[in-house]
């Protein structure tokens, strides 16, 4: 009873749910939006390696540097969160059976980036996404090139 | 569901927890399996994806997740889950 109260406590005051670029009908998807966060992480987690050990001076630079790279790691995660769930049906998976294992450690990627510092999960990130990319154009018929910003 | 749910174990579900609210990450629910009807399958939430469909109705999908990486079956194999496929929300174990 307690427990079940103290959960509606906190169902009303900290609900984390998803909503990617758009919580609505438009029917508009591009992994670019993924890419384009993941990249972002990339840079932020390379920007954090390089300021090192943070003197005091640093400490306000330092804290946001990680601010954004979690934030938009976490905003990669929403797009291709938003890309599988709602784009990807299954007719999709005939010709490509492993699309839910790629969507999947493409996210657990995203966690990996977000939570800790780390070049080489950030950079599989951006594989996981270019091959994620080549995937969704090819299902649209349609030869995108795939590129990124830096 | 190892070793969280040992094979066997019992536990209760309160099948209204989500009439009035929608799963959180790291519950634990049970759910029809998307490509089998018969098959129940108790798994945890990993991400809970809200959108609308093309006419408007809001929709969610919930990614699940065996605690048995290894051994078990989750949205690696069988996708997102649709909430309406969801029985309700594990509340405790009773053996």
């Amino acid at each position: 009873m307690f427990q079940e109260a103290i959960a509606k406590l906190i169902a009303k005051t900290a609900f984390e749910t998803v909503s990617a670029h758009c919580d609505g009908p438009c029917g508009v998807y591009d992994p670019a939006s993924a890419r384009i966060a993941a990249e972002a992480a990339l840079s932020m987690t390379k920007k954090i390696i390089d300021l090192g050990p943070a003197d005091a001076a640093d400490h306000n630079t330092y804290g946001r540097f990680v601010a954004i790279k979690e934030q938009q790691a976490h905003l990669a995660k929403e797009e291709l969160l938003i890309l599988w769930t709602d784009y990807f049906k299954p007719e999709h998976l005939d010709e490509y059976p492993d699309l839910h294992e790629k969507f999947w450690n493409a996210a657990k990627l995203c966690s990996a980036v977000k939570q800790g510092v780390d070049v080489d999960a950030a950079n599989d990130l951006m594989a996981a996404i270019e091959d994620i990319h080549n995937v969704y154009w090819a299902t649209k018929g349609r030869d995108v090139a795939y590129y990124v910003a830096t | 569901m190892t070793p969280t749910l040992p094979a066997g174990a019992v536990v209760m579900l309160n099948p209204r927890a989500y009439r009035q609210r929608k799963p959180q990450e790291e519950e634990i629910v049970v759910a029809r399996h998307p490509h089998q009807d018969e098959l129940q399958i108790i798994k945890r939430v990993t991400a809970v994806v809200e959108s609308h469909t093309e006419n408007g109705t809001p929709s969610i999908r919930l990614i699940l997740a065996s605690d048995n990486a290894a051994e078990g079956t989750d949205s690696r194999v069988f996708g997102p889950v649709a909430l309406d496929l969801v029985l309700g929300k594990v509340i405790s174990r009773l053996r």
